[in-house]
């Protein structure tokens, strides 16, 4: 019986051109933008790899670094791209300290953000990257199939011929979901084997290192996920409504709320719930410590003065004490501000886990190493890259000068290499745990709109 | 008659649906091998709930409904093996043809693996032309709708048939080849229950006809009887006095 069912329901997809559609689609859309990413990827490895070389060319001492032009780290783009563009246009991919003579050198690293677009206008309307292709296109394609699945059945009468039969309603709900599924994720499937042949003859390894499978895996389970939750949840509309149309409507709303209005809903609702200090007040709090700071500082020193014994060492000591309890209280003031941003924006990361959308979108920037992950991860190592930079260069010139060296004398220690920025890695099992609660949230949405479905047609009354 | 076997009962059957309409007031009906029962009455009389009751699509508030002696409300699988069923418009997909469709309907009542030739010979006997065999449905009249309708339930080879209305809305020509299927049907022992508006028709090939008013069967006469009384005062009479008292 489910045999008989679920060839029906594909027959029946055929015969209404819906597979044609479906297939067309994927066949088309996913090795395009698959094939436009990993083209991406490659000539932005080649600006990456070119502005590397041309770099080492010219600093291969920390002497080069300090008179020609300063040091710059360059962030590699990353292979798994394709899959999800992610934070990539707002993480910036060179991080520069200025060249420098000056007695004290610079603390802060300079971030460029000189991502290049050939054609700007694409920026509009964002990549056509996997996660487009899933979270927009074929989660729409799971609603237009699933939506009248059971209304569609219960308009056109042809439910109550089938039930009219010896048939256990949970067969007829079970096939129907099972051919469904098979279709858009068998469409999906194919799709993506031939966006894997796509990203062989662009010159990508599937597998060892700089491999993508392992990769595509996760982002395929990820797909299937959120595209199968999208199937059950049209399922469960078309079981709890008695007309095609009224099904289909309710479920375009769910989409555009789920889709486009939910995530963003929830970064307010964050910013409601957890609000963060804005730059201009944070400028004014320092500029406040500063005011106190400096004050604090006056007493100490008229103390001294009052004191007799008021010596200009001691006046520097104040000073340098009254420095470094100010740098302290600009670095405690910084790390509550990252704090309670970090905590906004978990907050919004949660409330936005209540669509399965979400629970899409940002796990699959972290396969793609375009997250956040990949934030903190750059983050990390641009510090690391300037602390060496302090550690090698500058801090190695300051004593240099202090030794009485001339500003333009500078040998560094003796042949020692420029510092270069060492990209990180994020190891797949890393992002794998970071991304299971997000995997696990949509089976729970897939089971639970599944179950929704499966009682409503229990209960569905097919006069 | 009696002798036959008993193949459709309703024993005390009620419904009373939850706006508190009652549907159907203790109902009792049989219809045995070989025996057509036609069910008059006007629209909301109980008829079509009467087969909704037989199929399980609604629960009986009281009584029960036996097909081949099984109790519907307890073993419904089990009881829907023995009927087949054709309703006023029978719905089918559109986009398979008659083969398809057939095909279908006749693996959900147990039919597998026939070849292509025995759907073509059960549409052959319903009289519908060859060439709309490998037709998509969806440009079938409706007379061509009801004869694949009745080619499922022949397919199906069910003991008992429910046809809700079926000959409404056909052409003369139609609805005559449709009661010569169903006198073919009842020459092969098959039990039928119809329900129907056609008093004409009711009177030409019902064994039995029962008039419902008001979810209650309020008369019921054999063939033999109404050689001699006129089934159309009968039931116009039925339709114009006064309403039944709960």
């Amino acid at each position: 019986m489910f045999k008989a069912i679920f060839a029906k329901e594909l027959l029946e997809n055929f015969a209404s051109r819906r597979i044609l559609m479906v297939l067309v689609l994927c066949l088309i859309l996913v090795p395009l933008g698959v094939y436009v990413g990993g083209r991406d990827y490659q000539v932005r490895l080649h600006a990456y790899q070119e502005s590397f070389r041309l770099y080492q060319q010219d600093h291969k001492t920390v002497e080069d670094i300090l008179y020609k032009g300063g040091g710059k780290g360059f962030r590699p783009p990353s292979p798994f791209g394709f899959l999800s563009q992610g934070l990539d246009i707002i993480v910036p991919n060179i991080a520069e300290s200025p060249a420098t003579t000056r007695q004290k050198p610079p603390i802060d690293i300079r971030l460029n953000n000189n991502q290049s677009y050939e054609n700007l206008y694409a920026s509009f309307y964002g990549p056509l990257d996997l996660v487009f292709i899933v979270s927009v296109i074929m989660t729409f394609l799971a609603i237009v199939f699933s939506f009248g699945a059971v209304s569609g059945e219960k308009e056109q009468g042809t439910l109550r011929q089938i039930l009219g039969n010896s048939v256990p309603r949970p067969t007829v709900i079970l096939a129907k979901t099972a051919a469904h599924f098979s279709i858009l994720v068998g469409a999906f499937l194919a799709a993506m084997i031939l966006s894997l042949l796509v990203l062989i003859a662009c010159g990508y390894s599937l597998a060892g290192p700089g491999g993508v499978l392992g990769e595509t895996a996760l982002a395929l389970v990820l797909s299937i996920l959120v595209i199968g939750a999208f199937l059950n949840l049209g399922l469960l509309v078309s079981a709890l409504t008695r007309q095609a149309v009224s099904s289909f409507i309710i479920l375009l709303l769910c989409w555009v709320f789920l889709f486009g209005v939910f995530p963003r809903l929830s970064v307010v609702m964050a910013q409601l719930i957890s609000p963060v200090k804005s730059q201009q007040l944070l400028l004014q709090e320092r500029n406040r410590v500063r005011l106190e700071n400096e004050k604090a500082r006056s007493v100490e020193i008229d103390k001294i003065v009052e004191s007799g014994d008021n010596t200009q060492e001691k006046q520097d000591a104040v000073s340098a004490e009254f420095r470094a309890k100010l740098t302290q209280a600009f670095q405690k003031l910084d790390r509550e501000q990252d704090n309670r941003q970090n905590a906004q924006m978990q907050l919004a990361v949660h409330i936005s886990r209540l669509s399965p959308v979400s629970c899409f979108v940002r796990p699959m920037a972290e396969v793609a190493r375009t997250g956040w992950m990949q934030f903190e991860q750059y983050r990390q190592d641009v510090g690391r890259f300037g602390a060496a930079l302090d550690d090698q260069v500058y801090g190695q010139y300051q004593e240099f000068r202090q030794k009485g060296g001339s500003n333009v004398g500078f040998k560094g220690n003796g042949s020692a290499p420029a510092p270069v920025l060492q990209a990180g890695r994020i190891r797949t099992e890393d992002v794998v745990k970071n991304v299971l609660p997000d995997a696990l949230l949509l089976v729970a949405f897939n089971l639970l709109f599944f179950t929704g479905a499966f009682v409503a047609f229990l209960r569905y009354d097919v006069r | 008659m009696s002798q036959q076997k008993l193949y459709l009962k309703a024993d005390d059957l009620s419904k009373r649906y939850e706006d508190g309409v009652l549907a159907l007031d203790h109902l009792n009906l049989e219809v045995r091998a070989g025996e057509v029962y036609c069910l008059l009455g006007a629209n909301g009389a109980g008829k079509t709930t009467t087969i909704n009751l037989f199929l399980n699509f609604i629960p009986p508030t009281t009584g029960t409904c036996f097909i081949n002696g099984i109790d519907v409300t307890r073993d419904p699988l089990e009881a829907k093996k023995y009927v087949a069923f054709v309703s006023e418009n029978v719905m089918l997909y559109g986009n398979f043809t008659a083969r398809q469709n057939l095909d279908f309907f006749a693996k959900l009542g147990g039919k597998t693996g026939l070849a292509k030739e025995a759907y073509y010979q059960v549409m052959r006997r319903v009289s519908l032309q060859e060439k709309a065999f490998e037709q998509r449905v969806k440009t079938f009249s409706k007379g061509m709708r009801q004869k694949l309708g009745i080619s499922i339930a022949i397919i199906k080879d069910a003991l008992a048939i429910l046809l809700d209305e079926p000959t409404a809305g056909l052409d003369p020509k139609a609805a005559e080849e449709f009661l010569e299927i169903l006198t073919e049907l009842k020459a092969e022992g098959k039990a039928i229950l119809m329900s129907t508006h056609d008093i004409f028709r009711a009177k030409e090939i019902g064994d039995r006809v029962g008039i419902m008013k008001e979810g209650r069967l309020v008369l019921e006469r054999t063939r033999e009887e109404l050689q001699y009384e006129d089934l159309v005062k009968i039931y116009i009479d039925y339709m114009k006095s006064e309403p039944l008292t709960a």
